[in-house]
């Protein structure tokens, strides 16, 4: 252990050791940061003083609202390709919100839209009863509203301000892919 | 051929902008309390049918109506809450004294209409002020109950006692409170009196107002596309040969001839837009043969009444509001 007493020995022990806490004080500090601008996909973001409801949650909705039209258009054959087109990409969008993986239930929701403008379409030719017609009524509002509210979220502007502001400086820009720091992911 | 295109457009244009624009909920059996997003217990919603009983038998026939939805249908809260004020026609038709609170549950939205009558008592400061001290904590916190009675019960109910020298209270009951079928002016069968007012679509088949616009359209837009090789150099300013009613009154028009206030959302807070005369204008607030037409006189027809609802070149929402837009 004569080695331990080289000053050669010392210094490189000190390196490794301001190194690996640079890279944890990064990895707990840019990490945590990265998470609040995540959880905003989840919980919503504030701005304009208050906080908005989040995706995660329009797109519970637009799930719901999805689930009730195939409940209706099972019962026309008319309507038969286009229900289950909707069915699987319904259940697409809710395999994708269970995996968590933001940019996946992107596209699991774009799938659904068309899916949905799709029913939609047929419904009109369909002969819906009047109770059936005022629950696709019902539902279509569910499901455009909460597109519009997805839109309005400022979840990918806040994901963009602080790549802008935190991720694209020096040294966070440097230093947070070498601590293991995931910058959120876009819902887009 | 040209100028049957141009007729047909016209007409075509016209029919168009009879139609009613974004879609609003129907009013509720119970008409105080609609609660289409399911989210106010039973308890509250006799509540607020109970004391609207009080509210009408002592200040002068106002009314507070209570709505719930889940999305606004692309609209803004203001625009929601005052197109429902005017469909439905709250509040006393003379005084124009009602108010319609609005929430947007899925949007995180809120908003507080009143009438024009009670403008000048009343600001979006005050409102949003309301708001902040009795509402939001709650209502952020997906609470809606409490939200609704903490400003109901804490603001708009003691204003109107002293507004109105009344004794509501917390609207649990006073000596004076009752069912609305209790109230002498109220009448039960207010919308069968007025079964050619399709309310529940929001404007009527065959209102003044709209019968109004037809004839604008005819005068002022048909007519100069049929008779433009003749108009003179008197109609040089407008292009158009009016009525002989405009005529008499060709000087005062001269320099703003038919153009009413801009429907601006940028003033949407300035108090002042809603003083304006005129405040809805053509295809403003209220519209002109949109929503309410004139279908709301009488009874409780509030906002939707002549000047108070949609109207022809003034009119429309002029009362005021506040909260999240």
């Amino acid at each position: 252990m004569s080695i331990l007493r080289k000053r050669s020995c010392a210094v490189v022990i000190a390196l490794v050791v301001v190194c690996l806490s640079t890279l944890l004080s990064v990895n707990r500090s840019l990490g945590s940061a990265a998470d609040r601008v995540a959880d905003g996909f989840y919980s919503g973001v504030k701005y304009d003083g208050y906080v908005h409801k989040s995706i995660y949650s329009q797109l519970e909705q637009r799930s719901g609202a999805a689930a009730g039209l195939v409940t209706i258009g099972a019962n026309y054959v008319a309507l038969g390709d286009v229900t289950e087109a909707l069915r699987s990409a319904r259940q697409e969008l809710a395999n994708t919100m269970d995996g968590g993986d933001v940019a996946a239930m992107y596209k699991a929701n774009t799938a659904l839209q068309t899916a949905y403008e799709a029913f939609v379409y047929a419904a009109q030719d369909a002969g819906l009863s009047a109770r059936d017609q005022k629950g696709v009524d019902s539902y279509a509002d569910t499901l455009s509203g909460a597109q519009n509210v997805i839109a309005a979220a400022g979840y990918n502007e806040s994901v963009r301000e602080f790549e802008r502001k935190t991720l694209s400086r020096f040294p966070a820009g440097l230093l947070a892919p070498i601590a293991g720091v995931d910058a959120p992911v876009l819902f887009e | 051929m040209k100028k049957a295109a141009s007729l047909l457009l016209c007409l075509l244009t016209a029919l168009l902008l009879l139609l009613p624009a974004a879609a609003v909920v129907e009013q509720s059996d119970s008409f105080y309390a609609a609660d289409y997003a399911n989210v106010l217990s039973e308890e509250t919603e006799n509540w607020i049918v109970y004391f609207n009983g009080a509210l009408e038998q002592q200040c002068s026939g106002a009314q507070l109506v209570v709505v719930t939805v889940d999305y606004l249908d692309g609209m803004y809260s203001d625009e929601y809450a005052y197109q429902l004020f005017n469909n439905w026609g709250v509040g006393s038709a003379s005084e124009n004294n009602g108010m319609l609170l609005l929430l947007a549950v899925q949007e995180n939205k809120a908003w507080l209409a009143y009438g024009s009558g009670l403008t000048g008592r009343l600001s979006s400061e005050i409102v949003n002020g309301w708001f902040d001290d009795y509402f939001w904590q709650a209502f952020d916190t997906e609470q809606y109950d409490a939200a609704v009675h903490s400003i109901i019960e804490n603001a708009i109910l003691p204003w109107y006692d002293e507004t109105y020298g009344a004794s509501i209270g917390d609207g649990t009951g006073t000596a004076s409170a009752g069912q609305p079928a209790d109230n002498p002016n109220y009448n039960p069968e207010y919308y069968s009196e007025y079964e050619d007012v399709p309310m529940h679509t929001g404007y009527s088949t065959f209102s003044f107002g709209r019968v109004l616009f037809i004839l604008f359209v005819i005068f002022f837009i048909i007519v100069p596309a049929v008779t433009r090789p003749y108009r003179t150099r008197y109609y040089r300013n407008f292009g158009v040969m009016p009525p002989l009613f405009f005529w008499l009154h060709m000087n005062r028009w001269q320099n703003d001839p038919f153009r009413g206030h801009p429907h601006d959302r940028n003033d949407r807070h300035d108090d002042d837009w809603w003083n304006r005369p005129g405040g809805g204008g053509f295809g403003g607030g209220g519209g002109f043969g949109g929503v309410g037409g004139f279908g709301g006189g009488g009874g409780f027809g509030g906002g939707g009444g002549f000047g108070g609802g949609g109207g022809f070149g003034g009119g429309g929402f002029s009362g005021g509001g506040g909260g999240r837009r």
